[in-house]
């Protein structure tokens, strides 16, 4: 294979990866049911009841007061005091740093929008690119530093606590039944890329803060 | 660093969307299945279909720095709302400077003392 047909070979995959990407999303959107497959199974997540989301709610208060209790797990508030004490790290002032890096990024694109000449339009949008990546890094540094936080632990609980309520598997045609039948059968479960999947669909099914 | 594109503002700006959208009002149907208790993604979904209308209507009455090269560019077109937005509020503050000086209760021009 040639230069230019593995280069037609790479766009063509590209842009069947795009177009299923597209597929899936257009899948999602046409529905308040989010129906996926795994190792040839079907799946589907429907948008939570209000009696659900009551169960949820009580279960996730009884889980906060036993994370306040723990030693393991600090508020976020709690942490930020710690890695200042202990680290001298402030996270405030990554949030100042977010803030006047959006403030540059918004400012390139405005130029680059301006702009008539596409060579310059060109480099701004990539100084811009890389401004992104610094707000990324920020970000993903700040989200690490709180990954042992209670709001964290408590939010994950919530949606394994989601899944375990809203989680169905086809059994034929328009048959379904819950996957997991105890809270406990899905924490004992090591179908990781079922959960990951399940717990995707159900961000795009409802709010976060929902609840 | 590559710029990753939304998938879901790629489809709310295509169109077969911007067509179905446009005319779903006069021809009352629903976009979706469902008719209520829409998901997360279908709000999100909706308020980028409206983003889209709206660059396509600055587009069509010629507003200043649209042209067809930014549709289609989502840093571009974020950039395009951007200074909308911004050109709009400095609009306002003018505008609400000219209005401070009348009285709210009777549209009366306040008087000012002069001595």
């Amino acid at each position: 294979m040639n230069k230019e047909q593995a280069k037609t070979k790479k766009d063509l995959a590209k842009l069947w990866k795009e177009a299923d990407e597209q597929d899936d999303v257009e899948n999602l959107v046409e529905d308040n049911v989010a129906t996926f497959k795994v190792k040839d199974q079907t799946y589907r997540e429907m948008k939570p009841t209000y009696e659900q989301k009551q169960i949820v709610r009580r279960a996730r208060n009884v889980r906060y007061f036993e994370l306040c209790e723990d030693p393991a797990f600090k508020t976020r508030e709690e942490l930020t005091e710690f890695y200042k004490k202990t680290q001298k790290i402030d996270i405030n002032k990554f949030e100042n740093q977010l803030k006047d890096l959006q403030k540059v990024h918004d400012n390139l694109g405005e130029r680059a929008l301006k702009t008539k000449n596409d060579a310059d339009r060109k480099s701004l949008k990539e100084e811009q690119l890389n401004i992104k990546e610094e707000i990324s890094d920020i970000s993903i540094k700040k989200r690490d530093l709180f990954d042992c936080c209670i709001e964290n632990e408590l939010m994950e609980f919530v949606n394994l606590q989601f899944i375990h309520l809203i989680l169905e598997k086809q059994i034929e045609g328009d048959k379904w039944e819950k996957v997991f039948k105890t809270f406990n059968d899905l924490m004992k479960s090591s179908n990781d890329n079922l959960i990951f999947k399940a717990n995707y669909s159900l961000q795009m099914l409802m709010f976060q803060y929902e609840i | 660093m590559k710029y990753k594109e939304d998938p879901l503002r790629k489809l709310a700006s295509s169109v077969k969307w911007q067509t179905l959208y446009a005319r779903s009002k006069d021809l009352n149907f629903s976009l979706f299945k469902n008719k209520e208790d829409l998901s997360f993604i279908q709000i999100l979904f909706l308020h980028w279909l409206e983003v889209y209308k709206f660059l396509n209507d600055l587009l069509a009455s010629g507003e200043e720095y649209m042209d067809e090269t930014i549709i289609g560019d989502e840093m571009l077109e974020d950039a395009m709302l951007l200074h909308y937005r911004k050109k709009n509020k400095n609009r306002d503050k003018k505008r609400n400077k000219k209005k401070r000086q009348v009285d709210p209760s009777s549209d009366i021009p306040s008087i000012i003392h002069r001595r």
